[in-house]
C-alpha cells in the first residue's frame, strides 16, 4: 500500500550536504548537446553524461554519499559494507568502500560475466556468488551481514543514497537552468527520488518522466496509485540489465507517486538499441541499455506529441558499462 | 606551385577567431586507472566530439570560410576523400552556403557516402587509383567553377588543424608533449607550428601506423617514400597515406620530433577498447593509435621529465557495425 508523502523524505539540504561530502571525488560530468538530434525530434535535449562518471555510472554518487554519511556517524563501529549486485551499484560500493578505506563484499548472482566480477574485484572488494534470484541474492547478503557485522548499503531504496543521486539534479540544473522536463530511467527508483526531491525543490514546475523497459507496468501503479506488482519481486526481461528490477523500491514508490509524471515512457529492446546505436554512431559516447532506454524516450513519439511547452528537456544518460564485447547490435565473439 | 610557404601561429590564431563560432572546443578527458598503469599525467583531447565526428572540421571550415570571402569566391568547393575530410568539407560548404562535391573511389563504405550525402554535397565516384581520384577532381573543378581543398597540403587547412594546439595549450598549459596520429601530415604541422610560438619546449611526436617509416626520413632528412604514393595496411583508414604530404614535410622536419611512435594492428585495437571500456569514449583506430603510442614501451623509457602528455584522440568516425575486434560485422 502506498503512503502519500509528508514533505520531501530527501530535503535540498541533504542534497547539497551530499554534494559537499562526494563532490570532489566524483566528476562534474558534461551536458551534451546534438544539433541533428534537436532537428529531428523537434526540440532542445541536454543529455548528462553519467557514463563519463567514475566507476562508468551515476552509482558512485549514491554509494559515495551512503558510505562517507556512515563513517561520519559511525565512526570506528562500522567494520565493512555490503550489498548484491552484479552491475553498476556493486562497482560503485566497492569503489567508495575503497576510497573510505573500508571493506566491502559483494554478492554477485553465479551467471553474472566475468567482466563485471573483475571490476569489482578491481575496487579491491570481495565478491560472493550466490543463486541468480532475488531471494537468494538477499539472503547471502543478509548471512554475510550477520557473519562480518558488515553494513548493508541497498541499491537504491535509502535515502543517503537517493541524496547522493539527487546531486545530478543540482549539476544539470546549473548547467541548464532553463530545462522544462528531465526524462530519466527506473529499475528500484534511487536515481528518479533522488532526482525528483531535489529539482522540484529547486525548480517546482519541472516534470521529471520516469523511462522504463517494456513489462514493468509503472504507469497503470502511478494512475491507480497503488502497487500493482506480483511477488515475489521479479525481472523485467530487457536487454538492459541495469533496470531490470520490475518494482520500485518501498521508499522510491511513494516519492515517485508524488513528484514524477503520470505518464511513463516504455521502451521495446529494439528502442533502446536504436537509442544506444545514436549515441555511438551520432555522440560517439558509449552508453548501455539503461540509457539508451531514455534516449529512446527522447526519440518517442509519445514526446512528440507532448505538450510544445516542454521547449528543453534533460536526458539522463545514466551508465556506459556495456559489454563491448557484447555490444547488443553485433554478433557475439566465442571467447 | 613554388616558393615557401610560411604558415605562423597569427594564421592560427585568425583561424580561431573565423572558425570558433561554428566549431566546439572539446573537452579533455584524462583517467586515473591509465596514469596509473602508464606512469605520467595523460590528457585526451576528444576531437571525436568535434562537429563531423572529427579534427577535419577545423581545417576545412577555415579554409572555405578564407575562399568566401576572398576577391573571387568559386560556386563551390572539391576535394577526393570519402572519409572526414569529405565530410568535414561537405559541412563547411553548408556553413558558408557554397556547393560541394566530394569525389570517392568506387569502392568506398556506403556509410561515408551517406554521411557526406546528409551534409548537402554531391558524391562523383571514381576509379580507385590516385590519379584517377586527382583528375576527376581536376575535372569537377573546371566543369563547375569548383575551388579544389585538399585534405592536408594547404595553408589554411594546416592552420586550422593548428586552432586545436592553440586550444590544447589554453586547456592544459602544462603539457610536456602531445602525440598526434599522422597520415598527410595536417594536424601534427599545425599543432607544431602553434606549440613553437606559444611553448617551445613543448615536444610534438608523430604517432603512425607500422610501414609509414617517418623516423627514418625525419633523421635522413630526406622523403624515402618509393613513388607512386601508396596506402599502407593498416586497420587504422583514417592515416593509411605512407608518405607525408609535401607543403607538411618541411615543417615537420623543422619542428616535430625525431623519434616517431609506430604502432601495430593489435596495438591500435588495444587503443581503441581502452577509449571504450574505460573513457567511453567511440573514437575511430587513428585515435586508438594515439592511445597505443601512450601505452607504448617506447614512451614507458622516455623522459620522466615528460610529466604532462596531450593525446589527440582525432576522430570517432568508425563504423559501429564493423567493430574491429568483432570477427565477422552486423547484418553480414
Amino acid at each position: 500500500m502506498a503512503s502519500t508523502l509528508n514533505g520531501f523524505p530527501v530535503t535540498l539540504d541533504d542534497v547539497t550536504s551530499a554534494r559537499d561530502r562526494i563532490l570532489r571525488h566524483l566528476h562534474y560530468t558534461p551536458v551534451l548537446t546534438s544539433s541533428t538530434f534537436d532537428s529531428k525530434y523537434g526540440r532542445k535535449f541536454y543529455f548528462k553524461a553519467e557514463n563519463f562518471q567514475k566507476t562508468g555510472s551515476f552509482k558512485s554518487r549514491g554509494a559515495l554519499n551512503a558510505v562517507t554519511k556512515l563513517v561520519e556517524e559511525k565512526q570506528e563501529r562500522v567494520v565493512g559494507v555490503t550489498t548484491h549486485s552484479s552491475g553498476n551499484h556493486g562497482q560503485a560500493l566497492a569503489w567508495a568502500a575503497q576510497h573510505c578505506g573500508l571493506p566491502c563484499n559483494v554478492i554477485v548472482p553465479r551467471n553474472t560475466p566475468t567482466v563485471k566480477i573483475d571490476a569489482i574485484k578491481g575496487y579491491g572488494a570481495d565478491v560472493t556468488l550466490c543463486e541468480p534470484n532475488p531471494t537468494s541474492r538477499a539472503e547471502t547478503c543478509a548471512a554475510i551481514c550477520s557473519e562480518k557485522n558488515y553494513v548493508y548499503i541497498p541499491s537504491a531504496d535509502h535515502y543517503d543514497v537517493m541524496a547522493g543521486q539527487g546531486t545530478i539534479a543540482l549539476e544539470f540544473l546549473e548547467q541548464v537552468p532553463m530545462l522544462d522536463a528531465i526524462l530519466v530511467a527506473a529499475s528500484a527508483g534511487g536515481m528518479v527520488s533522488g532526482i525528483a526531491c531535489a529539482a522540484k525543490q529547486l525548480k517546482p514546475e519541472i516534470k521529471i518522466f520516469v523511462v522504463e523497459p517494456f513489462g514493468k507496468d509503472l504507469e497503470r501503479c502511478l494512475r491507480e496509485g497503488k502497487r500493482l506488482w506480483p511477488e515475489p519481486p521479479q525481472y523485467v526481461d530487457t536487454i538492459a540489465e541495469g533496470i531490470r528490477i520490475q518494482q520500485l523500491g518501498k521508499l522510491a514508490f511513494p516519492i515517485v507517486l508524488s513528484l514524477a509524471e503520470k505518464e511513463v515512457f516504455t521502451t521495446t529492446n529494439a528502442q533502446i538499441v536504436e537509442g544506444m546505436r545514436f549515441a555511438f554512431e551520432r555522440m560517439k559516447v558509449v552508453i548501455e541499455g539503461a540509457s539508451g532506454a531514455v534516449i529512446a524516450a527522447a526519440m518517442s513519439k509519445r514526446l512528440r506529441r507532448m505538450d510544445g511547452r516542454l521547449r528543453h528537456v534533460g536526458v539522463i544518460l545514466c551508465g556506459g558499462n556495456v559489454d563491448i564485447d557484447h555490444i547488443p547490435w553485433l554478433p557475439t565473439r566465442e571467447a | 606551385m613554388s616558393g615557401r610557404l610560411t604558415i605562423t601561429v597569427n594564421d592560427i590564431l585568425k583561424a580561431k577567431n573565423r572558425i570558433h563560432s561554428c566549431v566546439h572546443t572539446t573537452p579533455v578527458f584524462t583517467s586515473s586507472t591509465f596514469d596509473e598503469s602508464y606512469g605520467r599525467k595523460f590528457y585526451f583531447k576528444a576531437e571525436n566530439l568535434q562537429k563531423t565526428g572529427s579534427f577535419k572540421a577545423r581545417g576545412a571550415l577555415n579554409a572555405v570560410t578564407l575562399l568566401k570571402e576572398g576577391e573571387s569566391p568559386p560556386k563551390g568547393v572539391v576535394t577526393h576523400s570519402s572519409g572526414n575530410h569529405g565530410q568535414a568539407l561537405a559541412w563547411a560548404a553548408r556553413m558558408r552556403g557554397l556547393q560541394c562535391a566530394v569525389v570517392a573511389p568506387n569502392n568506398s563504405p556506403n556509410v561515408k557516402l551517406d554521411a557526406i550525402r546528409e551534409y548537402g554535397a554531391d558524391i562523383v565516384i571514381c576509379d580507385p587509383t590516385p590519379t584517377s581520384r586527382q583528375e576527376t577532381c581536376d575535372r569537377i573543378g573546371r566543369e563547375r567553377g569548383f575551388h579544389f581543398v585538399p585534405p592536408y597540403d594547404h595553408p589554411d587547412v594546416i592552420a586550422g588543424q593548428g586552432t586545436l594546439g592553440a586550444e590544447f595549450l589554453e586547456q592544459i598549459p602544462e603539457l610536456d608533449a602531445i602525440l598526434v596520429p599522422t597520415s598527410g601530415g595536417g594536424m601534427v604541422s599545425g599543432i607544431a607550428i602553434a606549440a613553437k610560438a606559444l611553448k617551445p619546449d613543448l615536444k610534438v611526436f608523430i604517432v603512425e601506423p607500422n610501414g609509414k617509416d617517418v623516423e627514418k626520413c625525419l633523421r635522413a632528412g630526406e622523403r624515402l617514400w618509393p613513388n607512386p604514393p601508396r596506402f599502407l595496411e593498416t586497420i587504422a583508414d583514417g592515416i593509411r597515406l605512407q608518405q607525408l604530404g609535401h607543403v607538411t614535410w618541411p615543417i615537420i622536419r623543422e619542428l616535430v620530433q625525431k623519434d616517431v611512435f609506430s604502432v601495430t594492428d593489435d596495438e591500435i585495437m588495444k587503443g581503441m577498447r581502452f577509449a571504450f571500456e574505460r573513457m567511453k569514449l567511440v573514437v575511430e583506430a587513428a585515435s586508438g593509435a594515439g592511445i597505443a603510442a601512450a601505452m607504448s614501451e617506447r614512451l614507458r623509457q622516455m623522459d620522466a621529465g615528460l610529466r604532462h602528455v596531450g593525446v589527440i584522440l582525432c576522430g570517432g568516425n568508425t563504423d559501429i557495425d564493423r567493430l574491429p575486434w568483432y570477427p565477422t560485422p552486423a547484418h553480414s
